[in-house]
């Protein structure tokens, strides 16, 4: 125990053995290094403790401890072969930088290749765009085809219907009457009654062409009653050609007008504005 | 020693010399293992070449004080590796422990008249230690050798604290008393 502040020869010895907590021999190492009377006593504990170390075994120390001491303690270089782990770092540290080298040229390499393929890529691209190019413009000439394809159908109706016209104007069993303007008179066209198909033809030029919403309607006039045939719109030239199947139980007309309707109107609205001669059959 | 403390490699040479084999054998004691043995007597030589002034005349023989340094640089590694050692099959008991190494220290080359005063304290020791109880011989290797501190040492024996605090007292009166003035 300790006597006072200060250590006893048991406490110093239990101290010198290392067996006390490392709490309490901290404690008394510091007092130790304060006191020099129980530095002393802390130090003859130690004498006696460390002859225990004398007890132990003798040990040969291996021989290369003794290179290694000098060398730790700085007073020898180390030789060649303890110094390899520092040369073969070294080595590898070069190597490293020739990998990194060779590993750098490879890049390099690679880079270009890499350039290549990406001017290959762009060519083949530049391909890619000509031969979509191509594409849009056959596409272009496949839709021209069929939009004169269409204009041709389209003419070939309308010849087929001028034919059709012709031929009713040039039967005998058809009566012509011709369509004048309401006011000077003038002829604008003709109407055909073809009494053996039932069909009427109008024909019409010099038409003006009507706002949006209006529309030209043809009538018979028979029986005391305006019968409409239909409406009908002029072309961009003025022309208008218009066939109809008239209503079966109306055999005979003592005249035709024209008329301008709203586009949807259910009855007469317009005023006539072209006539047809009286045309008996 | 006072040519080591002012730099004399050649003085630092032959105290290497001399004491090289005993710091090994205490650290080799301790630890159980060649390698760490060596690493720790390493660090040992190096400090006292490093510094020369922890060594204090007065305090003591330098004999005393270099095997006090490395038991305890010893047992620094044992805690530092929190007990991981595996030292089975070796008692810490150096009496019970007839582990061998080199008993002849006159054909080691060493100063005679030095091998001559070692073996002699060696010998004196062991006297000391085989005269004590195997109980206090025990608790006081348990101490030394292998860093246990009592509160560890009573665990591990399954004895009381008290038991174990007397046998290290105990044990160590009866060391002073057996090699009296050899200290």
């Amino acid at each position: 125990m300790t006597t006072g502040l200060h250590i006893d020869p048991e406490q110093a010895d239990e101290y010198a053995i290392g067996s006390l907590e490392p709490e309490l021999e901290h404690a008394i190492r510091l007092h130790v290094a304060n006191c020099r009377d129980c530095a002393e006593v802390v130090a003859d504990a130690e004498m006696v403790v460390a002859r225990l170390a004398l007890s132990a075994p003798l040990r040969r120390a291996p021989l290369k401890m003794r290179d290694e001491v000098m060398v730790g303690a700085g007073l020898r270089k180390p030789r060649i072969v303890a110094r390899l782990p520092a040369i073969a770092q070294a080595a590898a540290g070069i190597a490293a930088v020739f990998i990194a080298v060779a590993a750098l040229a490879g890049m390099f390499a690679m880079r270009s290749q890499v350039r290549d393929l990406q001017g290959e890529n762009l060519a083949l691209r530049d391909r890619v765009d000509d031969i979509d190019s191509a594409e849009v413009q056959i596409f272009a000439i496949g839709q021209r085809l069929e939009e004169a394809e269409e204009i041709v159908a389209e003419q070939r109706s309308e010849m087929a219907l001028d034919s059709e016209l012709l031929g009713a104007m040039l039967s005998t069993n058809s009566q012509v009457a011709n369509v004048v303007t309401m006011q000077g008179k003038s002829s604008i066209g003709s109407l055909v009654w073809e009494a053996d198909q039932s069909r009427i033809w109008f024909y019409a030029q010099r038409l003006r062409p009507l706002p949006q919403g209006q529309t030209y309607e043809l009538w018979l006039h028979g029986n005391g009653n305006y019968v409409s045939l239909g409406t009908f719109n002029a072309d961009d030239s003025g022309k208008a050609t218009y066939r109809r199947f008239v209503a079966e139980g109306l055999d005979r007309y003592d005249g035709a007008v024209v008329t301008i309707e709203t586009v949807g109107a259910e009855q007469r609205e317009g005023d006539s504005i072209f006539y047809a001669y009286l045309i008996d059959r | 020693m006072a040519a080591v403390a002012v730099g004399d490699q050649f003085a630092f040479g032959i105290v290497y010399d001399r004491y090289a084999d005993l710091v090994y054998s205490t650290t080799y004691r301790v630890l159980g293992d060649a390698g760490l043995a060596e690493d720790a007597a390493q660090d040992v030589f190096i400090r006292i070449w490093q510094r020369p002034e922890s060594f204090v005349p007065s305090r003591g023989r330098f004999l005393s004080w270099l095997l006090s340094v490395s038991r305890n640089r010893a047992v620094d590694e044992i805690r530092s590796r929190g007990r991981r050692l595996k030292r089975e099959g070796r008692s810490l008991d150096p009496v019970e422990d007839h582990d061998s190494g080199y008993r002849d220290e006159s054909s080691q080359g060493i100063d005679p008249l030095w091998a001559a005063e070692l073996k002699e304290s060696q010998v004196a020791v062991r006297k000391a230690l085989e005269d004590l109880p195997r109980e206090q011989r025990r608790v006081l290797a348990m101490s030394y050798f292998g860093g246990y501190t009592q509160q560890e040492i009573a665990l591990q024996l399954h004895e009381p604290l008290g038991t174990v605090k007397t046998r290290v007292r105990l044990g160590m009166q009866k060391l002073r008393q057996a090699l009296g003035d050899r200290t």
